[in-house]
Formats: structure tokens, C-alpha cells, sequence
């Protein structure tokens, strides 16, 4: 489904990604860990089409088609997903009608017959349930106030939403306490299936306690330098990073 | 362009030969007379765009025009269909379409000149106790030469429920006319009630509106005054705003401007009692070919009173834009909270905004602050709304709506905001990417 290969990117002129090679097929977890600093959000940015990440070098293809060629919209519409670290708030666009206009966007592009008031109510009401989510946020604003699980909680909504073929999750469990944590980990794993992947960044081994990776990699310096099962993941929490980076733990 | 020194005597010729009701009336034609053109040396004036008013020779107009139904109408109103309801044709009161039936207790409305040929105390003794004889050319004309409007009177602790609309309609049938409709609007003291006023355009011609509402606020009074411009683009609209305010009395407008090729609204507010309070908010959209300024003069008299402006501003291609804030807190004006913000959305490189927000503080014990802001659209709002999918103009326009709904939702009666945000959407339909 993805394949990074080579991967240069620069932020501000800054290089900060130096070569990373991915292969992500359907229906894979990956789990993307590292200490801070080490690329992993710029990959998650680079792959949604944030204007300032800017690809040097490499390739990126998404199905076989140049997924660099995109603009960030047309990525979402091609199916790509990302889970904000920090989801924005946006004051005055009321988050119904956001979802909607997001949800209609990739339809229309997609070729499907939007939605209408009524069936989208329909879809939010079967998507909640699905996550076993309650219907408390829709009414406010984007973000707009929201408790930092609350504004997570909201990304994998519109995950489930959009039903993306890749969804990418930057740091969805930063911030978070346990209950938040695992209603997020939840609603992962109801999106969990054989057609959909997902690449899982973290820094902490311990969203992985809920979500169970197929693929553990370690990205270090803008580079992966390991890749393993779940169990590197628990290696990684007993002897923190510096035991791969060869740098003395924080 | 017209030179200023014809154009000077142009509108001075206006008030002349002519034979006004009002004392005050034949103080501001003598008044207009040693006035000059506003020019940028006045200081209320300086950033105020002079050239749109230098175009045409906006005269007097008697020029007949296609009679209005009802049905030309409805689609501007926004009150209950039977509700009280004034509507002034090129600034005359016109009885057909105006619906001012003596059935709501404590309510009374008419037209300002028929008022006057009455001699209606209300209209002979307070015409102008607000405005002056005119601090501008502007004024001094309407004062001096205006040609009809509303007077609306509400009695002493009456509360009236239904809206009250006051619709100011123009139709240039011909040529460049200069409409200048002239309120009077009374609160005795315990009333309170909601004006809903909008001006707007049925043709195409350029038009110059120069208008001027007083507002009397008595004791313990309430006014909700939701206002909006939306009068063709080619036009020119310059609307003062007189406000008095007596002890413990409240004052809430939300005001938009939309139309106009050039518009001007001052808002003049004079605290007069204690424990007053006046909110204004306000929103204003200016695109190519359109300038667009608010003047506030908020002048905190006497103590404990509250006073909160919050306009928002959206510039679009060209647009221009001024904001002019000045609140004065005079030295006996104690525990006075006084609280102005002016914020503004540049959608692209060639927009203009000069905003200067002044507080005037004399007294000691008070909470005052201003603030002022221009920015463009977010990046990383636009990226999170482009990575769900929707495309970016779509997206510039959300944002910027989002941005006006701040002042929108301030609207106490949907109707309004609803047609507001329709002209919205239109309007930046068309916004594109900022260049560069």
C-alpha cells in the first residue's frame, strides 16, 4: 500500500529526515517509536502533505501512484488519514458541519453520492456506537475547548468517518490518562482490518499495551535503525532509547 | 474626479433656498456653509479613503420611480410579517409598506416630517439635542435639508415583544441622488424593545445614503439594535449614530456592513447617567472596489458605567478598511469598565486595514483595555481542514466564515444572522489562495 523509500525531508531548511525506507501493506499495524526529536512526527507531516516539510530526496508511493505529486486534500481524498498531535482549534466552524464537509469532500471525490442531513446524521449515529462514543462534541466547535481527550477522542472519530485505506497516528496517546488512553486504543482497534494499515508514532511503549503492532520501528536521528515485533517495543520501555541509539537515556 | 472646491459648493448649494421646520435645521444650513470637505487633516477623517466622495455630483432627486409591492420588499425583511414595521423609499416614510397600526401597547411610530409639520414635542424639542448642528459637512446636511425617517417612541416601562423594523429602501431610478433619512428613536424610562434596522438597494445606480439616527435612552431602558448594510456596490453610505444613555440604561447593537462602495458608520455614545452599559459589536466585509470604516466616540461621562466594543473585520482583493475606536473616560467617570477590540482577517496581499484603537483614560479606579488584531489565515487551520479532504478555497471560506460567526452569533434573532451568513457564503465564494 506505502512504500518510503529513501526518504530526505527538510523543515526549514533544517535536514531532519536521512533516509527512510518503509513498505506498509494492507492491513498492517506499524508501530513507529523514538525519542524526541527523532523524526517520527516530520514523517506523519511529510506523508499528510504539511507545506513545510520539504522532500529533498526520495520517494513516497501510495498504491503505486507518486503520493509527493498531491496536495494534502487530494491525499485525504486517496485515502491517507492523519491523527493530529496537536488537532487545531478552529473557532466558528461548528464541528457537525465540519465532519460533514469532510466526509462529502472524499465522497465526491471518491465518486460516491454525498450525504445528505440526514443520512449523515445516520452515519455519525452508527460510527458512535460503533466506537463506543457518545455524542457530546458535535454541537461546539472544531477543537474549539475540547479537553486534550476529548480532541483525541474526536481524531478517531473522523477516522472512523472517513474510513481511510492508511490511518496515521501521531502521538495519539500523548497527553492522555489511562481512561482516555484506552478509549482511544478502543476505537483503533474497531478500525483495525484487512484492508485498512495504520502507522502507529509514539513515544511510549504503552499505547502498544492496547493496540498490538504487527511491525515495531525505531527511528533515530532521521533514520530507522531497528525494525522487530511487539516484543522491541517492551525491550525499548525496559531500557530506553539510549540502548539503541548508543546515546545515554534522558 | 471632481475638484474639492466644486464639490464643496455643490453640497453647500443643497442647503440652500430652502426653508426648514426646525430652529436646528436653519443653524445647520448656516453652519454647512462655513464647514468644509472632510479632509485627511481632519483627524476623524485621516484615514477615512476621500476620493469615492469626490466622483459624483450626489444631488436632490425628485425623479419619479417604479412604485414597490410588497412582494419587492419581503425578501429584505427580517421581522414578523405583521409585526411593527417602517419602511422609509429613498428616505421618505412610505405609509404603504410601512405597518405602524396603534395596536401595541405603549408603541408609537410615524414619519419624522409629519411629525414635525405636528409639531410633535419629541421631534421640535430632540431633533438634534444629540447630533448638533453637524460636526461634519455630512451632518450639518442632513441636519439642515434631511428628507423624512422614522420616529419611534416607547412609553414609560412598556416592553414591546415584537420587533420593531425599520427598512431603508433606495431606488435609483436615475442619475446620482443623495437620499438623507433622519430617526429619532425614544425610550421612556422602564422600556425596552428591539429595532431591527437594515439598508439596501432595489437598483443599480450609485446612490449616496447620509443618514443619521438619535437614540434616547431614559432611565432603566433596554435597546437591542441589530443593524446591517447591504446597499448596492456602487453606492455611498455614511450612517451617524447618536446615543444617549441615562442611568442604568442598556444599549446592545451588533452591526454589519457589507455593501456600500464606500461606507462610514460612527457610533457616537454618550453616557449620561450612572450604571449604564452599551455593547457593541460589529462586523464589516470589504472587497474589491469597497472601503469600508467604523468610528466609535465612546465617552464615559459618568461613573460605573460599561461600555464593550468588539468589531471584526474581513478584507478581501482590494478592500479597505478603517477602524477608529476611541473611548474617553472623563475624570469623574469611576469604576468605569471599558473594553475595545478590533480584530481583522487580511484573504489577501493587496487588502488594506488601518485600525486604531485610543483609550482616553482621566480617572484612576477603572478596568479599561484594547486590543487589536490582523492576521491571515491560519496555515495549520487550513492544513488540518485540506487533511480531511476539503479542498482549499473551500476551506479558506470556512475559516473566514468561522472567523465572522464570533460577531454573528451575537445576533439576539436568527433571521438576521441567517441572511448575514447567506451573503457571506457568496461573497467569499471566491476567495483564492493569498499569492506568493
Amino acid at each position: 500500500m506505502l512504500t518510503v523509500k529513501n526518504l530526505h525531508v527538510s523543515v526549514a531548511g533544517k535536514p531532519i529526515l536521512h533516509g527512510i525506507n518503509l513498505d506498509v501493506k494492507a492491513g498492517e499495524v506499524h508501530a513507529l517509536m523514538g525519542p524526541n526529536g527523532s523524526g517520527k512526527s516530520t514523517l506523519a507531516n511529510t506523508l499528510a502533505g504539511h507545506e513545510d516539510y520539504l522532500v529533498t530526496d526520495g520517494e513516497v508511493l501510495f498504491e503505486g501512484e507518486n503520493l509527493l505529486a498531491y496536495s494534502p486534500e487530494e491525499r485525504a481524498q486517496k485515502g491517507i488519514f492523519l491523527a493530529f498531535q496537536y488537532p487545531v482549534e478552529i473557532p466558528g466552524v461548528n464541528n457537525m458541519y465540519f465532519l460533514k464537509m469532510a466526509v462529502n469532500a472524499i465522497r465526491k471525490a471518491q465518486g460516491k453520492e454525498e450525504l445528505d442531513a440526514l443520512d449523515f446524521m445516520k452515519h455519525i449515529k452508527a460510527t458512535l456506537t460503533k466506537l463506543d462514543m457518545e455524542d457530546s462534541l458535535q454541537k461546539r466547535d472544531v477543537n474549539v475547548g475540547f479537553s486534550g481527550g476529548e480532541k483525541k477522542r474526536s481524531e478517531i472519530l473522523q477516522m472512523a468517518l472517513l474510513e481511510p485505506k492508511l490511518g496515521i497516528l501521531d502521538e495519539t496517546d500523548s497527553g492522555l490518562d489511562i481512561d482516555a488512553l484506552r478509549a482511544v486504543a478502543t476505537g483503533v482497534n474497531k478500525l483495525r482490518n484487512a484492508e485498512r494499515a495504520m502507522i502507529i508514532v509514539t513515544h511510549y511503549q504503552r499505547l502498544l499495551d492496547y493496540i498490538e503492532p504487527d511491525f515495531v520501528h525505531v527511528i533515530s536521528n532521521g533514520k530507522i535503525i531497528r525494525t522487530g515485533n511487539k516484543t522491541l517495543a517492551l525491550e525499548l520501555e525496559e531500557k530506553g532509547y539510549g540502548w539503541i541509539t548508543g546515546e545515554e537515556a534522558a | 474626479m471632481i475638484p474639492r472646491t466644486e464639490m464643496l459648493q455643490h453640497y453647500r448649494t443643497l442647503a440652500t433656498g430652502i426653508s426648514p421646520a426646525l430652529p436646528i435645521q436653519q443653524k445647520a444650513a448656516m453652519h454647512l456653509q462655513e464647514l468644509n470637505l472632510p479632509s485627511k487633516k481632519d483627524e476623524d477623517w485621516h484615514y477615512t479613503p476621500l476620493a469615492p466622495l469626490l466622483e459624483y455630483r450626489f444631488a436632490a432627486n425628485n425623479d419619479a420611480f417604479v412604485e414597490p409591492h410588497f412582494k419587492d420588499i419581503k425578501k429584505f425583511l427580517l421581522g414578523e410579517q405583521d409585526g411593527p414595521r417602517i419602511v422609509l423609499v429613498n428616505g421618505c416614510f412610505h405609509p404603504g409598506l410601512s405597518c405602524i397600526s396603534d395596536t401595541i401597547d405603549g408603541l408609537s411610530v410615524g414619519s419624522i416630517q409629519a411629525e414635525a409639520v405636528r409639531k410633535n414635542k419629541d421631534v421640535t424639542n430632540n431633533l438634534g439635542a444629540l447630533s448638533g448642528e453637524g460636526s461634519h459637512l455630512f451632518s450639518a446636511l442632513n441636519t439642515a435639508v434631511f428628507n423624512d425617517g422614522a420616529w419611534i417612541r416607547i412609553a414609560h416601562d412598556a416592553v414591546i415583544e415584537k420587533p420593531i423594523e425599520l427598512l431603508h429602501l433606495t431606488i435609483a431610478a436615475s442619475g446620482t441622488p443623495i437620499f438623507q433619512p433622519r430617526n429619532l428613536i425614544m425610550l421612556e424610562e422602564g422600556a425596552s424593545a428591539m429595532v431591527i434596522e437594515s439598508s439596501v438597494s432595489a437598483g443599480s445606480n450609485p446612490c449616496f445614503n447620509n443618514m443619521i439616527s438619535e437614540i434616547f435612552l431614559g432611565r432603566n431602558t433596554g435597546l437591542e439594535h441589530l443593524r446591517l448594510q447591504n446597499v448596492n456596490r456602487v453606492s455611498r453610505h455614511l450612517a451617524g449614530l447618536y446615543i444617549r444613555e441615562e442611568e442604568n440604561s442598556h444599549y446592545h447593537c451588533t452591526n454589519t456592513d457589507l455593501g456600500a462602495n464606500w461606507s462610514r458608520t460612527e457610533f457616537n455614545v454618550d453616557f449620561a447617567g450612572e450604571n449604564a452599559e452599551c455593547t457593541l459589536n460589529g462586523l464589516y466585509l470589504a472587497g474589491d472596489d469597497q472601503s469600508t470604516s467604523i468610528h466609535l466616540n465612546i465617552s464615559h461621562a459618568a461613573p460605573g458605567c460599561i461600555s464593550h466594543e468588539f468589531f471584526k473585520g474581513i478584507l478581501k482583493g482590494k478592500g479597505k478598511a478603517v477602524f477608529d475606536g476611541n473611548v474617553i473616560v472623563e475624570k469623574d467617570a469611576q469604576k468605569t469598565d471599558a473594553h475595545l477590540k478590533n480584530a481583522n482577517l487580511l484573504l489577501s496581499r493587496e487588502a488594506e486595514i488601518d485600525t486604531k484603537p485610543v483609550l482616553q483614560i482621566n480617572a484612576d479606579d477603572v478596568q479599561c483595555s484594547h486590543g487589536t488584531t490582523v492576521g491571515q489565515i491560519d496555515p495549520e487551520l487550513l492544513f488540518y481542514l485540506q487533511a480531511r479532504g476539503i479542498p482549499e478555497p473551500q476551506a479558506r471560506k470556512m475559516i473566514s466564515l468561522g472567523f465572522a460567526k464570533e460577531i454573528l452569533q451575537r445576533y439576539p434573532l436568527p433571521a438576521i444572522r441567517e441572511m448575514i451568513e447567506g451573503i457571506l457564503e457568496v461573497r467569499l465564494a471566491d476567495i483564492e489562495a493569498v499569492e506568493g
